[in-house]
């Protein structure tokens, strides 16, 4: 396992967080610690985003289109943000998910060869 | 309603501001809330887990500025779709309610089109007159033509901007304010080329420094340098305007180094200006020329330009420094105008003390001199406006009966929950979109009256520059359209707001609120009001045309025609000069279809002879003060320009040099020179005190020489073989036929007697006058046509509004023919309602009238602005338009058939 990675050090792009996010989203309405909390149990904490750069990357979203937001109760009856994915964001996600899949095929290949 | 998204945020949107920061701040505390939870569950102390979460989370601080910007934009954004959405739908609301009632909306739009169209060509021509700064010209601001104030002896003022070449040299020498200064002289008409290919053209006369007061580069070549501008000494070098260079040389590049001819000589092309460059001339100018070689041509050769003070030909543009007021700039100016003076004789020492100087603005319309032209046109711009008003009276009150009939739709609406914000909102966009197709229709209006107006009233103005649809217009025509939209949705929304909903659903069809039926008759009579004074404005204008035009000018322009010899720089001894007007007085006597022919050295409104005349026992306050026109002329003169002689006789052609001298002097200047005393054979002595005394032969009707008001009247007439004028000859003709019909014939006759390269130039008197007589003529048209509008306009209403209330009240009309009223007394009833309003109208219309009076009492000739008789014409036309109106809709009143009209309800 070592050390996790900050998303510095992979050069996490702002359209790879976005996909995150998107992805974090589909499950349905989340609230950014929600999010924040998928993103670490399921990389099982591999990958360490910055919250900030979440939150900015959801309003940025939000701004776009492709998400929208509405105040919710939450678990512990604090009032919180919770995010929905709109059919627009559906579609980037979609998109990007290819792209991504090709991505990381390609590098994959290049570093498998021997 | 619900399917308008983002409606009701839409509505919230005017007292709700959503707190962005606030949402923010709650959100990230939630998360660190949860984060420090999470940390301490994990088994840190409360404290380590507020410094974990904060550190995971990054900078807080930017990462909350971030959001805020991007949820504000975010907001802005929203907020501005939802608007347009809800335009648009009530933009298509509105297209639905317009097609169902195409006659009507075909009406209001050609209404506004009207007026917008109106004030659309107003405006474009005050723009080029008044407002617009020349092409090229720099720190207009700081720029100024200047004009010199003087005081006549009887106490008037004289204010000129054509002045000595003198006087601009001292004041740019004297004055320590301004920055630039230059000479100029536009000549509107000099001829260019030789032979055939001769035409009078613009050409302006510069000094060399002129060029620095334009960010103007030369097209091709270059402009004058200081060493171009040195006199007679001087090369003769021109500047070619870019429009000339393109229609004469076809923008040949190897024109540079050539020659043409232009007036006497000719000048070496050394430069081409810019495209569109006029300098501050309103017409497109041919050729620029320096200044003080170009003087020459009107100048005798032995006048000593930069010393002597009579001839009043140059303008001077000046440059204040920077930071420099105009009043420092004005009184320092004023202070080297008076050190001129001093040197300049004949003049007392109060009337230098009274002399002052002032820059103005650089447009000649700006400055104090303004022309009348440009006044009436500042005027018509209120007048257009006024137009505008009436057709918005006129359209509000379509549109409040449109909205009456829809008064049950609106009360539906709002029962059903509808917001009156909202309905004021839809009817404010159906308005609008109306005003907007009216502005459209309004430019072709202005496409078309613009242009004839351009071209038939001010002429002299190079309007190819300006085209007819710039920015500002349609900038200022769309404004005029949302105002209009506003001033016309105003009165239906604000009544549909005080719809009273239960009464409305109550009532039914039919109408009979007094509330509603008064807004509309006080539209009606504003829309009165209004035409009334635009029509005695018109009555004015056209009464002070007819006078202007009855005026005794003194001699008969109409039979005129003035054919002045440019020698072309060749010089001709005297008996050279007897012979070549001997020769060609014969040649144009001789020829049919003239009846008389004389020599004279000044004409009327173009080109005068100032002289010093001394009358012993009395001081030289004759001259200095006054201004005293002499005029040198042959025998037959009086004849030949129609000129009454009053006693005495005429000068003829046996008064010789070596006989006795005579003069003839007009009626007024004999009153001023001999009060109460017969002025026939009184002793004047011409140009010096020391000359001969010359009698008093003969009094002469008075000559109004320079406008048609009561100025400069005083003229002295000396035999031609008595003075000593350098002039090639400038003659009169009076012909029987229309003196432009016989002018081409009667120049190719006497060309051939022109010796060398000079050129015989015609000019119909009558022509040179009618463009004085164009701010009447302006003024008349204009107020006759926007008056005329407005009173169309305006009966439009009153019919409208009558016919409808007739509409409404078909049953009330139904009740009384059923219980015997008879047609006349329908007819009274009705047409009586429209006569009611109108008459209120006229009264209130003449009341301000007559208030409007005093500001164009300046503007009118001959005719107060209280006029009786027009008010009364005015007043009975808008009493019979009215009648007219309210007749036909009161006839089908009377038709009406009891039984049907009750049975309808």
């Amino acid at each position: 396992m070592g050390t996790p990675m900050a998303a510095a050090d992979l050069d996490l792009l702002q359209g790879t967080l976005d996909v995150l996010v998107l992805k974090a989203l589909t499950f349905g309405a989340r609230h950014g610690y929600a999010v924040t909390r998928w993103i670490a149990e399921t990389t099982r904490d591999e990958l360490q985003i910055e919250e900030g750069a979440l939150y900015t990357s959801l309003h940025r979203m939000e701004k776009r289109g492709w998400v929208e937001s509405e105040w919710g109760l939450s678990e512990n009856n604090r009032k919180a943000k919770y995010y929905q994915l709109t059919a627009l964001g559906r579609k980037q996600l979609q998109q990007r998910t290819d792209l991504w899949t090709r991505y990381a095929t390609a590098v994959f290949r290049v570093l498998r060869t021997t | 309603m619900s399917k308008i998204p983002g409606l009701r945020r839409f509505f919230r949107s005017a007292d709700y501001r959503p707190d962005v920061e606030g949402d923010i701040d709650t959100e990230l505390e939630f998360h660190l809330g949860m984060k420090i939870d999470e940390l301490v569950k994990g088994g840190l102390s409360p404290e380590a887990a507020r410094r974990e979460a904060l550190r995971r989370f990054g900078d807080v601080e930017r990462t909350r500025a971030g959001l805020t910007a991007l949820d504000r934009e975010r907001l802005g954004r929203e907020r501005r779709a939802e608007w347009w959405s809800v335009i648009a739908h009530d933009a298509r609301h509105a297209l639905r309610t317009m097609r169902r009632t195409p006659g009507a909306t075909l009406v209001i739009i050609l209404t506004l089109a009207l007026g917008i169209g109106a004030n659309a060509t107003m405006f474009g021509i005050v723009d080029r007159l008044l407002l617009r700064p020349p092409t090229y010209l720099r720190d207009v601001d700081r720029t100024g033509r200047v004009y010199l104030h003087r005081f006549r002896s009887d106490g008037t003022e004289r204010i000129d901007n054509n002045i000595s070449y003198r006087y601009y040299g001292d004041i740019a020498k004297f004055s320590h304010a301004i920055e630039a200064s230059t000479a100029f002289f536009d000549d509107q008409s000099r001829v260019v080329g030789t032979g055939q290919d001769a035409r009078e053209r613009p050409v302006s006369l510069v000094g060399a420094g002129f060029w620095s007061f334009f960010d103007a580069r030369p097209a091709l070549g270059r402009f004058f340098l200081p060493d171009d501008d040195r006199g007679l000494a001087g090369p003769a070098v021109t500047v070619l305007g870019y429009g000339f260079w393109q229609s004469n040389f076809g923008g040949d590049r190897g024109v540079l180094g050539k020659s043409i001819r232009i007036g006497s000589r000719s000048y070496t092309i050394i430069g081409v200006a810019p495209r569109g460059f006029n300098g501050l001339a309103p017409w497109q100018v041919a050729a620029f020329i320096p200044v003080t070689v170009g003087a020459y041509d009107f100048l005798p050769p032995t006048y000593r330009l930069d010393q002597e003070y009579g001839a009043s030909w140059v303008e001077m543009l000046v440059r204040r420094k920077p930071g420099v007021t105009v009043a420092q700039a004005n009184a320092d100016l004023t202070a080297a105008f008076r050190e001129s003076r001093r040197s300049e004789p004949q003049v007392l020492p109060a009337a230098i003390a009274r002399s002052r100087a002032e820059a103005a603005g650089v447009l000649y319309d700006q400055g104090p001199k303004r022309s009348e032209s440009a006044k009436v046109a500042t005027w018509l711009v209120g007048v257009s406006a006024i137009v505008l008003l009436i057709a918005c009276a006129n359209v509000a009150n379509l549109l409040l009966a449109r909205a009456l009939g829809r008064r049950r739709e609106i009360a539906v609406r709002i029962a059903l929950g509808a917001g009156r914000g909202r309905l004021l909102a839809q009817l404010l966009t159906e308005s609008t979109l109306l005003a907007l197709l009216g502005a459209l229709a309004g430019l072709v209006v202005a496409q078309f009256g613009g242009g004839v107006l351009r071209r038939t009233l001010l002429p002299d103005v190079d309007w190819s520059l300006t085209p007819l649809f710039d920015q500002r217009t349609l900038l200022i025509t769309t404004a005029m359209a949302v105002v209009t939209g506003v001033l016309t949705g105003l009165a239906p929304a604000l009544q549909a707001g005080r719809a009273d909903v239960s009464v409305a659903l109550k009532a039914g069809g039919r109408e009979g609120n007094i509330h509603r039926s008064r807004l509309r008759a006080t539209l009606l009579v504003i829309q009165a009001g209004l035409s009334v004074v635009l029509l005695v404005g018109a009555g004015l204008f056209v009464q002070s045309l007819r006078n202007v035009q009855g005026v005794d000018m003194g001699y008969e322009p109409d039979r005129i025609l003035h054919m002045n010899v440019e020698l072309g720089g060749l010089e001709l001894t005297r008996p050279q000069r007897i012979e070549l007007r001997r020769r060609m007085l014969e040649t144009l006597r001789a020829r049919p279809g003239v009846e008389h022919a004389a020599v004279t050295s000044a004409i009327p409104f173009w080109q005068t002879i100032v002289e010093d005349l001394f009358v012993p026992g009395r001081d030289s306050s004759v001259n200095g003060q006054d201004f005293i026109a002499l005029n040198a002329v042959s025998g037959d003169y009086f004849a030949t320009a129609g000129t009454r002689i009053v006693r005495g006789r005429a000068i003829m052609d046996s008064d010789r040099p070596e006989g006795a001298r005579v003069v003839v002097v007009s009626e007024t200047l004999a009153q001023k020179l001999w009060p109460g005393r017969d002025a026939l054979a009184q002793c004047v002595k011409v140009a010096a005190d020391t000359m001969p005394c010359a009698s008093v032969v003969g009094i002469a009707g008075d000559v109004r020489w320079g406008g048609f008001g009561d100025d400069e009247r005083m003229q002295i007439y000396v035999p031609l073989g008595q003075y000593s004028w350098l002039g090639a000859g400038s003659y009169y003709v009076r012909t029987t036929d229309s003196p432009a019909r016989v002018a081409d014939g009667l120049r190719r006759a006497v060309q051939a007697l022109v010796p060398g390269n000079g050129f015989v130039s015609t000019r119909v008197l009558a022509t040179t006058l009618d463009s004085t007589v164009r701010p009447w003529r302006l003024g008349a048209t204009m107020f006759t046509v926007f008056g005329m509008l407005a009173l169309l306009v305006a009966a439009v209403g009153l019919y409208g509004v009558v016919a409808y209330g007739v509409t409404q009240r078909m049953h009330e009309m139904g009740v009384r023919v059923a219980l015997g009223a008879r047609t006349r007394d329908v007819l009274r009833l009705v047409v009586g309602e429209g006569v009611r309003v109108t008459v209120i109208g006229i009264v209130l219309g003449t009341i301000a009238a007559i208030l409007a009076g005093r500001f164009i009492a300046a503007l009118l000739f001959r005719v107060s602005p209280r006029d009786p008789a027009t008010f009364v014409i005015v007043g009975a036309l808008l009493l019979a338009v009215a009648v007219a109106a309210s007749l036909i809709p009161a006839w089908r009143a009377s038709r009406v058939d009891p039984l049907s009209a009750l049975r309808a309800d």
